[in-house]
């Protein structure tokens, strides 16, 4: 049985099908990746780290697997145009399969076989949700794939060399070697032959070789790790797979590479069940791989949309951000920040600041994290640019070097006229294949501050709306930190009172809408006045109202949903159905919103 | 076929050696070239790495001429703008020029015309150095945990290896464990006897001594922190701490933008032998802060503060009150004692802060940072290197080393001509390391960066250098050797000094025994410390 690989011919009756399975599949790996997840892909290559320097080059192949990280990192830059990024999965992943289907001979119905490896990886590369937030090295996208090709070129090397002792021992030699730089594709490698070797009870040169080589494989990755303790030991033997903190992620990966060897090294074993079988048919296999990839790679809640409106951020589509901020399903904290980045981008923060459901659902993953994703960008949108560093600095060192964060961080220091620092920032995103248009643009106005902000005048608001005094940044929120300064602009006057408002701190609240200059207007935003309306219904003191000008309309609207709320005070679905009836308002947040449990109490009472 | 072998290895050979040489039709530019790191007119010793630098003015090709005083000359072409020196090469030269200059005289190609630019010198002086400098690489503002690491820098062939760098423990069910690798000393600039301190969940002081590494908890009963800044004493197996409740703020607008400060501090004594720990009176409840050994062992100097943090006020409005001045206690060996401490330089009264003093090794100079105020002159703007004359107490600046942004971080070497630095003049944000010379007079030279093999090491590199320290040999332990100690071992829990129990901690009760006050103080205004803004 030993003989089957590499001794059968193919037949030709099923060439033109397998064809158009390949077409098939290319297309809907494609489609998939370049449409459907081009969110992730983005921010995949976004969290990557690559540059055309001989430096980082060499210390990056110093590293354990350093050439399948470069290799791989390298590759995870095209994802920046996710129809290329999924163009070149596609063709690698249906590469994979053309190899399978010469190399384990898969003939006739057997043939689909062929694409469980690249389904199972391509189910692996979309399994990837909110640890690309973590310290989750994101070329792992790639890793699996080049780690595959390299794979099956040893088992065909192996199995060329297999009947000449010299030839194994070469063999072996070369597998442990390779595993210092390719890592664990050394291992898929091993098992597969040992696989083969088991099943086809070959067992003398298979398991010998395996063996022989699984300790060399381990040899050197002691001889070559940095830290020799038996703890750290595993993982470095496996690195650059996620490790066991991402358990899901290490467990689909160990469990899909074995489905994969399994099926592929027993194929002679159930190839005739396939053939004779009446019941075995193509397309049907075809769509329930399909139907598994779309099943397993769908998104946690909310992540989805939390990516999409990253990547409208960092692409600085201000209204097309504030837009779908505003439709979207779930509500998080990420949402929430992103969204109000839209806001101040397009000038309506005080106008829509509050139609939103702030009833934030809990993330899946650490609280802290979350922060460390979205404050860079929400601070930096907040006219807090030392703020902003400061995050994008414990994004840096938290989760890892990003582009993302080394473009924003170069926004930073120009905003905060560190010309030298931007400059650094600069000429290492100038050795980058995509960012690398950014940094040249930008350093062309490294001497021109005017034709800067005239071309981009978001930029211009952030600087004009900047602390002009030291405040602690550490404080625990950005209401917190608005709150501190007393004397601004008026676009942060704006921003404090409706801080006060965020914190439902009704009493200063009003008194800093009366000392700003906002009540002589004609007109204040509809937010501030339910909180002068809330304020008088709370301290029951109809005169407070008089002070400011007060829409009719507002006051019966807020009048309405009060009376509604306590009428309806023990209905369950009581928010559901003011929400149906009266939408998003600062009244809805103040009784329903992030941490409105006291507030109820005031309103009932 | 020997023809044929023959050819090959002078082909070889000659692929291999330096053929490079001064084009001809040269016209003269007359102009300086900008080249990074800026080593024109530095100081530099006699065995120092290769000056390696990138050309920075713009051109196709780039070809340096390099001469001693004695005729000795290499001429090196530039690869991508890159001028990189043969090690042996630059040690002949090196060595001819003892006490003189070497001068490097540039030739750059633009639009197939060679130009021969400005030359620049180098001045070689025969004061022998440490061969190693050690340094933490950390990022410039964030709070959790990092990607930080200690590292070793040779000084004669300009490669960088790591001691340790902190990492994540996989046997750890949080991926999120915070820890630190920071606050490393040794004694005497010997490696052999070192620590540094992994912080976190399975951390601890890590003490090599005597050939063996130990994980320590240093703290005792009345101390309110761990002990953090150490100072080795130069010859008994003692190490001063100063055990520090420190703070750190980000504030929204100085250009330093971190900020660390001092709710409490106060210095302790640790006993390797007897594993004890002694807190040392403080009666004052003063903020006591980076001790440091006088040469002969027999002053603990510090810097200390009057003044208090009040934490119901707002925190950016209270750090700046904390100014300190330097102190210093005289140490009694046989009793491990120490006397009524004494001021030796009140920068107060000019409303300045001194911090970090070092001596140096032949007790001639006292180096001291002297900032605004606060006890991280390293995030100030305002922070210069001042020396301290110990005998005619003489302050004064360290003009050549000094630079508009921040200098920190001061270490002298063993013979006390250079002292290294670490400063952020190249764009107020990641500090470099500097070295420079030191004469009898105090006067110091044009600092010189860290020689990398690559010289855009430093441009590039995303990271600040801080408690930069000469050492006179590399690190005999592995990064491996280190977690083996810190991950399967648990810490040695160190006792407290039976006189601990009468000081009440760090109220202090003991009594002292009186030193006569000295006449050390100087105030600032006097001084008319020039302080850069």
């Amino acid at each position: 049985m030993f003989s089957y690989f590499f001794n059968k011919t193919t037949s030709s009756n099923h060439t033109s099908s397998i064809w158009i399975y390949r077409i098939i599949f290319f297309l809907f790996t494609w489609i998939y990746l370049g449409v459907a997840k081009s969110d992730l892909l983005y921010k995949l290559q976004e969290a990557n780290y690559f540059l055309f320097d001989h430096t980082f080059i060499e210390q990056l192949l110093t590293n354990k697997s350093g050439l399948i990280v470069l290799c791989s990192r390298f590759l995870l830059q095209f994802c920046y145009y996710p129809l290329l990024g999924g163009a070149i999965i596609a063709a690698l992943l249906t590469g994979i399969e053309i190899i399978c289907h010469h190399l384990f001979k898969l003939n006739g119905k057997g043939s689909i076989i062929g694409f469980i490896p690249s389904f199972i990886l391509l189910i692996l590369q979309v399994s990837i949700t909110y640890e690309l937030y973590d310290s989750f090295d994101t070329s792992y996208a790639f890793v699996i794939i080049i780690g595959w090709y390299y794979a099956l070129l040893l088992f065909f090397l192996y199995n060329k060399l297999k009947k000449n002792l010299f030839g194994v021992i070469f063999f072996t030699i070369l597998v442990a070697l390779s595993s210092i730089q390719m890592g664990p594709a050394a291992i898929v490698a091993l098992l597969l032959i040992s696989t083969q070797a088991f099943l086809s009870k070959e067992y003398k040169n298979g398991i010998i070789t395996t063996t022989i080589g699984t300790l060399f494989v381990i040899l050197a990755a002691y001889f070559t790790i940095h830290h020799i303790t038996p703890s750290y030991f595993n993982y470095a033997i496996l690195y650059p797979w996620p490790n066991l903190f991402f358990k899901y992620i290490f467990y689909m990966t160990l469990g899909g590479h074995l489905i994969a060897i399994l099926l592929l090294t027993a194929y002679p074993l159930y190839y005739h069940i396939l053939e004779h079988s009446k019941y075995i048919y193509q397309p049907a296999i075809g769509v329930l791989f399909m139907g598994l990839t779309l099943l397993l790679g769908r998104y946690p809640t909310a992540f989805q949309e939390e990516l999409h409106l990253q990547q409208l951020t960092h692409e600085m589509q201000w209204k097309e951000l504030a837009k779908t901020a505003n439709n979207v399903k779930v509500s998080s904290k990420l949402i929430a920040a992103y969204r109000t980045i839209g806001l101040v981008t397009t000038d309506q923060l005080t106008q829509k600041f509050f139609d939103f459901d702030f009833d934030y659902h809990q993330p899946t993953f650490n609280k802290y994290y979350e922060e460390v994703v979205y404050n860079p960008d929400f601070m930096f949108y907040a006219s807090f640019p030392q703020i902003s560093y400061r995050w994008s600095m414990e994004a840096w060192t938290s989760i890892k070097e990003q582009f993302y964060i080394l473009q924003l961080m170069s926004l930073t220091a120009y905003i905060n006229e560190e010309y030298n620092l931007c400059e650094r920032y600069l000429s290492i995103l100038k050795k980058t294949l995509f960012y690398k248009d950014f940094a040249v643009n930008l350093e062309k106005y490294l001497n021109n501050e005017e034709a800067f902000y005239h071309k981009y005048p978001v930029m211009k608001k952030i600087k004009d709306a900047q602390a002009k005094s030291d405040v602690s940044g550490i404080l625990p929120c950005t209401s917190a930190l608005y709150l501190d300064f007393k004397s601004l602009s008026p676009l942060n006057t704006e921003r404090r009172i409706l801080s006060r408002l965020y914190r439902r701190e009704l009493e200063e609240f009003e008194t800093e809408l009366s000392l700003s200059m906002l009540p002589k207007e004609n007109h204040i935003p509809e937010c501030f006045q339910e909180g002068i309306i809330l304020k008088s219904i709370i301290s029951n003191d109809p005169n407070i109202i008089k002070n400011f000008p007060i829409d009719e309309q507002v006051r019966n609207k807020v009048t309405s949903l009060i009376n509604y709320y306590k009428k309806h005070i023990n209905d369950s679905a009581v928010k559901e159905q003011i929400h149906e009836k009266f939408g998003y308002s600062y009244t809805y947040y103040f009784i329903f919103g992030y941490g409105a449990k006291n507030t109820q109490n005031k309103i009932s009472d | 076929m020997k023809p044929i072998l023959f050819i090959l290895l002078i082909t070889l050979l000659s692929s291999c050696s330096s053929n490079t040489t001064i084009p001809k039709n040269v016209q003269s530019a007359s102009q300086d070239i900008a080249i990074y790191p800026d080593f024109k007119d530095v100081t530099v010793p006699q065995n120092i790495a290769p000056l390696n630098f990138h050309v920075d003015t713009p051109c196709d090709e780039v070809i340096i001429e390099v001469q001693s005083n004695n005729g000795e000359k290499i001429i090196e072409e530039g690869h991508d703008r890159t001028v990189k020196f043969n090690p042996k090469e630059w040690s002949k030269i090196l060595r001819s020029s003892s006490a003189g200059e070497i001068t490097f005289t540039p030739y750059l190609k633009n639009k197939k015309k060679w130009a021969k630019y400005n030359s620049f010198t180098v001045n070689v002086i025969d004061a022998p150095i440490d061969s190693f400098v050690t340094y933490r690489l950390i990022e410039p503002s964030f709070m959790s945990t990092g990607q930080i690491g200690l590292y070793q820098f040779n000084l004669f062939s300009g490669e960088e290896s790591t001691i340790i760098r902190r990492c994540k423990n996989p046997t750890s069910e949080s991926l999120h464990d915070q820890s630190c690798v920071n606050c490393h000393a040794a004694q005497k600039k010997n490696p052999q006897n070192k620590m540094f301190y992994y912080r976190g969940k399975e951390g601890g002081l890590i003490l090599t001594y005597n050939g063996q590494i130990k994980k320590i908890d240093t703290k005792v009963e009345g101390m309110l922190a761990p002990s953090t800044y150490p100072a080795w004493h130069p010859t008994l197996p003692l190490i001063a701490f100063s055990t520090n409740l420190v703070y750190q703020d980000f504030p929204t607008t100085r250009k330093g933008k971190t900020e660390f400060y001092d709710i409490n501090a106060f210095l302790i004594l640790y006993d390797i032998l007897s594993n004890e720990t002694y807190i040392l009176p403080n009666e004052k409840k003063q903020l006591c802060t980076n001790p440091t050994w006088s040469p002969d062992g027999e002053y603990l100097y510090y810097a200390v503060s009057d003044s208090s943090i009040n934490q119901q006020k707002p925190i950016e409005a209270e750090y700046p009150k904390l100014k300190y001045n330097i102190a210093r206690i005289k140490f009694d060996p046989t009793t491990k004692s120490f006397s009524e401490p004494d001021v030796l330089l009140n920068v107060n009264a000019g409303g300045y802060s001194a911090t970090f003093p070092r001596i140096s090794p032949d007790n001639r100079f006292l180096l001291v940072n002297i900032s605004h105020f606060g006890a991280s002159p390293h995030t100030h703007i305002e922070s210069d290197l001042f020396a301290l004359d110990i005998h005619n107490k003489k302050l004064f600046p360290c003009t050549n080393a000094n630079s508009p942004e921040a200098e920190s971080y001061h270490d002298f070497s063993s013979k006390a001509n250079w002292f290294v630095f670490y400063s952020r003049r190249e764009d107020g944000n990641y500090g470099r390391a500097y070295i420079s010379y030191i004469d009898s007079t105090g006067t110091c030279t044009k600092p010189f960066q860290l020689p990398h093999k690559d010289p855009l090491t430093d441009r590039e590199r995303l990271k600040l250098y801080n408690v930069i320290e000469f050492s006179n040999s590399s690190v005999s332990f592995s990064e491996g050797d280190f977690y083996n100690v810190i991950w399967n071992q648990k810490p040695i829990q160190a006792k407290a000094d039976s006189r601990n129990q009468q000081t009440d901690g760090n109220s202090g009760a003991t009594p002292h025994k009186k030193e006569s006050q000295t006449d050390a103080t100087t105030g600032a205004s006097r001084l008319q410390i020039p302080i850069n803004h």
